[in-house]
């Protein structure tokens, strides 16, 4: 797909090895993380995560770390940006289940002060609501492809499937995508 | 772009599966094309997939908007994907003016590049009627090196035009991937792009936009001139992408880079083709920094490195006429873009060319020519010296001719004199004819050094002025210096600043603006805010509440209130009746403050009670003004150059500025500065060249185009002033002597 203008930046920070700006860097990452998170989270964990949250929580982890990062270039960083927030992910299921164990009251991430949520953009809402309307597997398959940007050969290995059932499986998804987003939005 | 109607390949007998195995395999070549930086070939996905193109079309839709989701374009709010009679599939391009999508027209299934007029703040009021007449006029040209325009019109209101999507890399993406076509095949390339040229230029058509992004390569090998209507604005966008290079107009020509829209004609374009042909060639573009402000002085008043210098192979042919069409001064360039062509293909040819740029001899002689501001009246405000450098066409004597002398020169002939010696009124040389000389010019006395100090003279058939500019530098002066002007420096910071921040930080945090009190006669002093009486009027500068009024009091009574005239502005000036200004007598306390109504109290934050100054205007400044008579009075009425009343009026505004009187400099240099813009814009309606040597308040005017491209600063006031803070330490002494500095500061401090 073609760069956007962030994205380049952060491509040439990358591969240049320059300064980019964070602040700039992680706004752009959020919707693609609140997008990815939607699609990730589990039933289960959606009921207790807004994936806004879940999007912040990457995100300050990646601010964390990014001195760590030691790729240079775009799709690196993506798989470095998921690993975190897998792990993000994970930490905060395990911080549930602790929770129902030792009924400690926690600090859920709806008490996060508004401020620090960025509300969604409109567009980040509509594709958020249509992908939750799909299927495990349609949803999976646009956030392997798309958000974390994975090639088909890269997902039919990771889900031991051919190539050509991932490539129609995406087709698939897409096509109900937007049958979804006519459903959400009506005339899209 | 082509469109045969492409033989629906059969899709009854295809399986469900066999069509959806079609579309996955056709969605993945997609990507693997568009991964390669390519655009794909929409032909050949529409026969490959006949019936299907349209389904196929809807997933890449469905793909585009995921990719708007998760990287959104910019400020502009998004179109709907369904727009009129097309479906938006992505964005090309974004400039000032205007969007470039790749859309699809649902109805004949044809792609076009889409192009869409901005439609937000930032749109000036005629730039809709701009865009119409410019599509309509675009769509009667036919040429096979401009694309095709297809329709036009508005949608949801918005103007809107629709043209051939070029297949192809743009000349910029070659050069990027290292394509770069060989000169002799770039010139044949960009003939057909100068013809084109021509055709818009014969419409009345300005591109304005020309630079290697714009010049798309087709399947065939032809040049295609593309994207138009865009660049209006581009100085705006500039603006406001600093140091981004995506805004950075690394292509622009100087009158752009003035924002000189008058001045803008087919010559523009040329200068852009050259910009284009000179990345092309050299692999970088004409000028290159990351500082904006630094681009704008280059482009302005550098030249460009020969492209020769960077590529020693280089025929000079090819290497001239990317030079000629970089010339500053339109007049210098190709006087039409058939010329240009001509001279592209004569070298694509191996035959002789016509291109003949300035070298560096008569670089230093056109010194004037291509730097209004150093024409005459810049050299009388920088008070030291001017010289002409007369020279008969086949007579052999050189003169060199001191025109003003604040400080006595000194000139050496290289060749001819041995050593300096003084430069009187006239230096006559006897020199041959026919050859270049090198000019040095010092000043008299220490403490000096002339900007230029070499100087090239050569044959000439004209009478040629060149100006130097000597500027004290000695020890002393600099400490003094220095010192004298750390606070006026620190005051454009300090303003910079606070138009960055925004208004509302500047009064959560007044800034002390005590150190930056002008050198006028005081009138009010405040955090945050100043006021200084000025010849009765009165300027006050604050961080100002909208629509708030101005109310003063003397001895707690109310003696004038007035609104301030622009909302949106943070300073203003206004005359005080003469009733009230009779109230303000030296050493009378009076109040004044910013209220929000005309009958309200002033705000505690914004009052202040201050002392009259006692000071006059005049008498400070006594001794320059009589400096500046007598100067005028010594200038010689019947050089070239400014009349004399021009030359007083310049050098008195200096003087006020530097006293800090900006009203009543600016009071007399407003009106030169007005015939001077009139001028040039009469000179550009008639279509001529604008005499340089007939403009009159040319330092302040240049600096002043300057900086309004800058748009740091609210008004022209503001700019004026800070312009000539900016100058203060090169001119020192000009006008006012150490002692006399001293002796004012000493007076301000009191």
């Amino acid at each position: 797909m073609d760069l956007g203008r962030t994205q380049r930046l952060i491509v040439k920070a990358l591969e240049t090895g320059e300064d980019v700006d964070r602040g700039e860097m992680l706004e752009y990452l959020r919707p693609r993380l609140v997008l990815w998170a939607t699609s990730r989270l589990s039933p289960g964990l959606r009921a207790k995560l807004e994936p806004d949250d879940v999007a912040q929580e990457a995100l300050m982890a990646v601010h964390r770390s990014l001195g760590g990062f030691q790729g240079n270039n775009h799709k690196a960083f993506l798989a470095w940006v998921f690993k975190i927030a897998e792990n993000r992910i994970r930490d905060l299921a395990d911080h549930f289940g602790a929770q129902k164990r030792q009924k400690i009251q926690p600090l859920t991430f709806s008490q996060t002060p508004p401020s620090t949520v960025i509300a969604r953009t409109e567009e980040v809402q509509k594709v958020a609501q249509a992908l939750e309307l799909l299927p495990e597997d349609y949803s999976e398959v646009i956030r392997l492809r798309r958000f974390e940007e994975l090639s088909v050969a890269e997902i039919a290995e990771l889900k031991g499937k051919s190539a050509n059932a991932v490539r129609i499986l995406y087709c698939r998804a897409l096509k109900a995508l937007k049958l979804a987003l006519h459903e959400e939005g009506g005339s899209a | 772009m082509k469109h045969p109607g492409p033989d629906p390949a059969p899709r009854d007998n295809m399986t469900e599966e066999q069509l959806e195995h079609l579309l996955a395999e056709a969605l993945e070549d997609y990507h693997r094309t568009k991964a390669r930086g390519e655009r794909p070939d929409d032909e050949a996905f529409r026969s490959r997939l006949g019936d299907a193109y349209g389904e196929f079309m809807e997933l890449v839709a469905a793909e585009t908007l995921i990719d708007q989701a998760i990287e959104p374009a910019g400020d502009e709010s998004h179109l709907p994907l369904a727009w009129g009679a097309y479906t938006l599939l992505r964005e090309i391009a974004r400039g000032a003016a205007g969007v470039v999508y790749e859309a699809i027209h649902r109805k004949l299934g044809r792609k076009v590049a889409l192009k869409v007029l901005r439609t937000g703040v930032d749109t000036d009021a005629n730039a809709r009627e701009r865009f119409h007449r410019e599509a309509k006029a675009l769509a009667h040209v036919k040429h096979d090196h401009i694309v095709e325009i297809y329709e036009f019109g508005e949608i949801d209101g918005r103007p809107y035009y629709a043209m051939s999507l070029v297949d192809g890399p743009s000349l910029m993406q070659l050069e990027k991937s290292g394509k770069r076509p060989e000169p002799r095949d770039l010139c044949r390339g960009l003939a057909g792009v100068a013809d084109a040229l021509a055709t818009l230029h014969a419409e009345g058509i300005i591109h304005r936009d020309v630079k290697p992004q714009n010049i798309i390569v087709g399947e065939d090998g032809r040049y295609m001139l593309a994207d138009f209507g865009l660049a209006r604005s581009a100085m705006s966008e500039t603006m406001t992408q600093s140091g981004d290079a995506l805004g950075t107009p690394l292509y622009m020509s100087p009158e752009q880079m003035l924002g000189d829209r008058k001045a803008i004609e087919a010559r523009t374009d040329i200068y852009g083709l050259g910009a284009s042909m000179y990345q092309l060639l050299t692999g970088v573009p004409p000028f290159k920094t990351d500082n904006l402000h630094a681009l704008m002085r280059m482009i302005l008043k550098e030249r460009p490195v020969s492209p020769r210098r960077l590529l020693p192979e280089l025929p000079k042919d090819c290497s001239d006429i990317a030079l000629q069409c970089l010339e500053k001064a339109r007049k210098d360039r190709y006087a039409t873009a058939a010329a240009l062509r001509d001279d592209l293909l004569a070298f694509a040819e191996d035959e002789p060319v016509r291109a003949d740029p300035v070298g560096p001899v008569k670089r230093g002689l056109r010194l004037i020519g291509a730097h209004p501001a150093l024409s005459a009246a810049a050299a009388l405000l920088l008070g030291v010296g001017m010289w002409a450098l007369l020279r008969p066409p086949s007579d052999v004597p050189l003169t060199l001719k001191s025109k003003v002398e604040l400080v006595e020169l000194e000139v050496k002939l290289e060749g001819v004199d041995g050593d300096y010696r003084p430069a009187a009124d006239r230096v006559t040389y006897q020199v041959r004819p026919h050859q270049t000389y090198r000019a040095h010019v010092r000043a008299a006395e220490p403490g000096y050094e002339p900007e230029v100090e070499t100087i090239e003279v050569g044959e000439t058939g004209q009478t040629v002025q060149v100006v130097l500019i000597a500027t004290q530098t000695s020890t002393l002066a600099r400490k003094v210096g220095a010192d004298l002007y750390r606070e006026p420096l620190d005051l454009r910071k300090r303003e910079s600043e606070k138009v960055h921040r925004g208004m509302t930080r500047a009064s959560e945090d007044p800034p002390s603006f005590e150190p930056y009190l002008p050198r006028g006669p005081v009138a009010a002093t405040h955090a945050g805010s100043w006021a200084v009486l000025l010849d009765g009027d009165l300027a006050v500068k604050d961080v100002y509440p909208k629509g708030a009024w101005l109310v003063f009091y003397v001895d707690g009574e109310r003696i004038h209130a007035e609104p301030f005239p622009e909302p949106d502005d943070v300073s203003t000036r206004g005359r005080l009746p003469a009733a009230a200004a009779a109230r303000l007598t030296p050493g009378v306390r009076c109040t004044w403050g910013l209220a929000g109504a005309k009958n309200a109290q002033p705000d505690e934050r914004f009052r202040a009670t201050f002392e009259v100054a006692s000071a006059q205007v005049e008498k400070p400044l006594a001794p320059q003004l009589a400096r500046i008579e007598a100067l005028v009075a010594k200038t010689d009425a019947d050089q070239q150059g400014p009349d004399r009343s021009a030359v007083g009026a310049n050098l008195r505004a200096e003087a006020y500025f530097r006293a800090g009187l900006y009203a009543s400099a600016l009071a007399e240099i407003q009106p030169l500065l007005d015939a001077d813009l009139e001028a040039s814009f009469a000179a550009e309606d008639e279509g001529r060249e604008l005499d340089q040597s007939t403009l009159r308040s040319s330092q302040y005017l240049i600096r002043l185009k300057e900086l309004s491209i800058l748009a740091l600063f609210p008004s022209a006031k503001e700019r004026l002033r800070t312009l000539v803070w900016n100058d203060l330490q090169m001119r020192d002494q000009t006008l006012f002597t150490t002692e006399e500095w001293e002796a004012f500061r000493l007076r301000q401090k009191k």
